[in-house]
């Protein structure tokens, strides 16, 4: 009985350990989006008006799957840092792309290939209940989280990678105000 | 018998939508006598409200084993679509699925027999990034009751109906069709995938007589 027992549990253990060895191997993905690598501010829009103003400002940042396995990008979303008290004056739209999937502003889901290296479009709208000339005397730069969902061979993740957007490029008019390109 | 697909372009539909009212409003119009009407099984799915997103569903143990199994191209490598399967048709069939079609692979060389013994589901399940934007996000099952789906549009508009599963990969099968289909020539003309799988939005193809 014991032999039996023995022998059971041994063919136990190596299925468990040959299980392990197929899981280790076989990897996952592994999706980072490198927000600290975001290069490429430039102002496209800016909008001045009569106590309101409005700049759009974009970026690019690689979005690479270093795993051995494809994985999916579901959502990236970006979330404002608390700036101060100026906050109640402003109003943030961060919008993300994968460059070359779609010309709007909607992130669809994508699979990313294994070793795969991709560019993501960041943008921001920025309206501000004063002049760009006082938003850029009073934050030199926006901080925001991107927070990005990612799905692999294993269970769905939530990743968050910071981001520090320049404000000091925005150009200041020295006229009346109006609308730039 | 020839026929020529005519991809017909509708609004994105949802499950507020009845798939036969769809089919009188975009489809009937451009019909003639001896026309077949097609539709793309993960529309019918949508409007019965077969997705989900992967958010609500928890995968089991079982389910993040095995996804580990299928390779990358299909949809059950995903966990969240292996559990959804599992679900449909039952965890012990998936199981035993697996084992027969591991050791017919393995031993014999043979590859799709766990498609085949798994159920309909399992064939027919879209994962993530399968479907078209809003469903891009969604796990989309296959359609439910698929012969009383092209039964019904037959019993309202008098017309051969078809639901087809079709990609660009060269695949295509008939899921249900009405008596009056040949299945053959359908899945033949549907090969090359006149709906086209990204977001051509033209879930219904007249098959004109010519």
């Amino acid at each position: 009985m014991e032999e039996i027992l023995a022998g059971i549990s041994g063919v136990v253990l190596t299925a468990v350990a040959a299980l392990g060895v197929f899981l280790r191997r076989q990897g996952d993905a592994r999706l980072i989006l490198h927000t600290n690598r975001a290069t490429g501010f430039r102002v496209d829009k800016v909008e001045e008006g009569e106590g309101e103003s409005r700049v759009e400002i974009s970026w690019r940042m690689p979005l690479i799957n270093y795993g051995r396995q494809n994985g999916m990008v579901l959502e990236v979303l970006g979330q404002v840092e608390y700036p101060g008290e100026i906050y109640s004056r402003l109003e943030v739209l961060p919008r993300f792309r994968l460059q070359g999937l779609r010309r709007d502003w909607y992130w669809e889901a994508v699979i990313i290939k294994k070793r795969a290296r991709h560019v993501v479009e960041g943008s921001v709208v920025i309206r501000f209940q004063g002049s760009l000339a006082e938003l850029r005397e009073q934050l030199d730069r926006l901080k925001m989280v991107v927070y990005y969902k990612v799905i692999g061979r294993g269970k769905m993740a939530w990743r968050t990678g910071d981001l520090r957007i320049p404000l000091a490029i925005i150009p200041v008019s020295q006229g009346e105000g109006g609308k730039r390109e | 018998m020839n026929y020529r697909p005519i991809p017909v372009k509708t609004h994105i539909i949802t499950e507020e939508d009845d798939i036969v009212q769809v089919i009188a409003r975009y489809a009937m119009p451009l019909m003639e006598k001896g026309d077949i009407i097609t539709v793309a099984e993960t529309v019918v799915a949508i409007t019965q409200g077969r997705f989900i997103r992967p958010d609500y569903v928890k995968p089991s143990l079982t389910a993040l084993l095995l996804s580990r199994f299928i390779a990358q191209d299909g949809s059950l490598s995903s966990p969240y679509a292996m559990e959804l399967v599992m679900r449909e048709e039952g965890k012990k069939r998936m199981v035993a699925a697996f084992l027969a079609g591991s050791l017919a692979h393995l031993l014999l060389r043979r590859s799709g027999v766990f498609y085949r013994l798994a159920g309909d589901q399992a064939a027919l399940v879209d994962d993530v990034t399968g479907t078209m934007p809003p469903y891009d996000k969604y796990i989309v099952l296959g359609p439910k009751h698929p012969e009383r789906v092209v039964a019904n549009i037959k019993k309202r508009l008098g017309v051969e109906a078809a639901i087809i599963d079709a990609n660009d990969l060269g695949r295509s099968r008939v899921v249900a069709a009405t008596p009056g289909v040949r299945k053959d020539v359908l899945e033949k003309i549907f090969a090359r995938n006149p709906a086209g799988n990204d977001n051509q939005q033209t879930p219904l193809v007249i098959l004109k007589k010519i």
